[in-house]
């Protein structure tokens, strides 16, 4: 199957790691296995203790490995994902991996010459129960998942990666708004599975509420549309004080506080049309307690 | 024929699996349904587990979803234990006629729960709501004066 899939040959696979040692390897050696198709592998390891290192620099030796010096989230993707050569990069986590067989769709779109600059895939926690897909080619979609999606090296490289200073957790939302804002053409291939197993290890949902909180609210005063940003900011900081009530907990405070290191932008607002195709899901951050 | 299980679509189609495996091994034998709107339709229904989608608009979940259809049971997913922050999904539960309702916690773990309970619940987080906003809305004035 995978000898067939030729347009893989144009892509390289960027993966952040931290601490997940074994689901690296079960990621690897699936997608390393007899007649790999990707230009090159590349992870970035944040500062692993659990012998991740050690396991890549034994076990797959083919692996471009950047062993980062300190944990700054995705700022570590960004070293990876800037390095690539292939025409297109697959973003991965250390516990996701594409399901090649479902592949051949994406290989088509590919290979013809696609005109969207990211193609997200479809992401889902197993690849069993799943039925043959219609070939759906790559349809508009206003969105992305850095668990599983391409997205064209000179895209990549224009926008300099993901906003660092967001650390994780909302940082494709933000990815989406400025590639729109350049002008970009953002894609979803439904045929195309990616596996994003989620293992619980290194999740914290107080963590995930902290980020969300204050990767959201930057998020509304960097784009949401010039005439409704006070409107949606009053709904999003209700909802924090409903569920701080609620919930009991000073987290959701706390992500709005750290989120005052952004200014509000009038200069980089999404169109009413834009921001709403993209329906970012501001109650994500409130769903993780209570 | 055994009536259908519906389920709300209330999270991601990655964490739909594992709340359809749960209807799956409570429910053998029983068709299930899911909510959805249009832009993940299909892909829920590539899902060999789900028998028919049901397409509904975005922003439909706040109104009672009416259906002819009476179920087996109702089932809404949400991704933390108790379904706080869920208050405005809830509605969407109440045009439904079921034998039972269910959460499905942390999209594993089915619990059963009651119409009052779905009622109560989004009444509570509307209600709440309202107060909140107007807070929400003087903060943001304060937020935005300052730039």
């Amino acid at each position: 199957m995978k000898a067939q899939l030729e347009s893989l040959r144009e892509v390289s696979v960027a993966i952040l790691s931290c601490n997940r040692r074994e689901d690296l390897r079960q990621t690897l050696s699936w997608l390393l296995d007899d007649a790999a198709p990707w230009k090159e592998v590349v992870v970035a390891d944040n500062v692993s203790t659990d012998g991740t290192l050690e396991m890549l620099r034994n076990e797959f030796p083919s692996v471009r490995v950047m062993a980062l010096e300190r944990n700054e989230g995705v700022a570590g993707l960004n070293e990876a994902l800037l390095s690539c050569s292939g025409k297109w990069i697959l973003s991965l986590d250390d516990d996701s991996c594409p399901v090649l067989e479902t592949w051949g769709d994406l290989n088509e779109v590919l290979k013809g010459g696609c005109e969207f600059d990211t193609i997200t895939c479809s992401v889902r926690s197993s690849r069993k129960e799943l039925g043959a897909a219609v070939p759906s080619g790559v349809s508009p979609y206003l969105g992305l998942h850095q668990a599983g999606s391409l997205v064209r090296r000179e895209l990549m490289q224009e926008l300099n990666g993901y906003d660092s200073s967001l650390f994780l957790w909302g940082v494709e939302l933000d990815f989406s708004a400025r590639a729109l804002l350049r002008g970009a053409r953002l894609g979803k291939c439904d045929s195309a599975v990616v596996e994003h197993r989620c293992t619980p290890a290194n999740r914290s949902s107080e963590r995930h509420a902290f980020f969300y909180t204050r990767n959201l609210l930057t998020f509304l005063k960097r784009y949401a549309p010039a005439g409704r940003k006070q409107t949606l900011i009053g709904s999003y900081l209700a909802n924090v004080i409903l569920y701080s009530v609620l919930h009991r907990t000073t987290v959701y405070w706390r992500g709005v506080q750290a989120s005052k290191a952004w200014d509000v932008c009038s200069d980089s607002s999404l169109s009413v049309e834009q921001f709403e195709k993209m329906g970012p899901d501001l109650r994500l951050p409130f769903s993780f307690l209570g | 024929m055994s009536k259908p299980i519906i389920v709300i679509r209330t999270v991601s189609v990655e964490k739909m699996s594992p709340v359809l495996e749960a209807c799956h091994r409570n429910w053998n034998g029983h068709d299930i349904w899911v909510v959805s709107n249009l832009g993940r339709a299909e892909e829920m229904r590539r899902d060999l587990r789900v028998a028919r989608v049901i397409e509904n608009r975005p922003g439909d979940y706040s109104r009672p979803l009416k259906m002819d259809t009476v179920f087996e049971a109702v089932v809404v997913p949400v991704a933390n234990e108790g379904g706080s922050g869920y208050g405005n999904v809830f509605g969407a539960v109440l045009g439904m006629s079921s034998s039972s309702y269910w959460l499905c916690s942390r999209c594993r773990q089915l619990i059963p729960v009651s119409r009052g309970w779905f009622r109560y619940r989004k009444w509570m987080e509307v209600s709440l709501g309202r107060v909140a906003r107007f807070f929400g809305d003087y903060w943001s004035d304060r937020i935005l004066e300052k730039e």
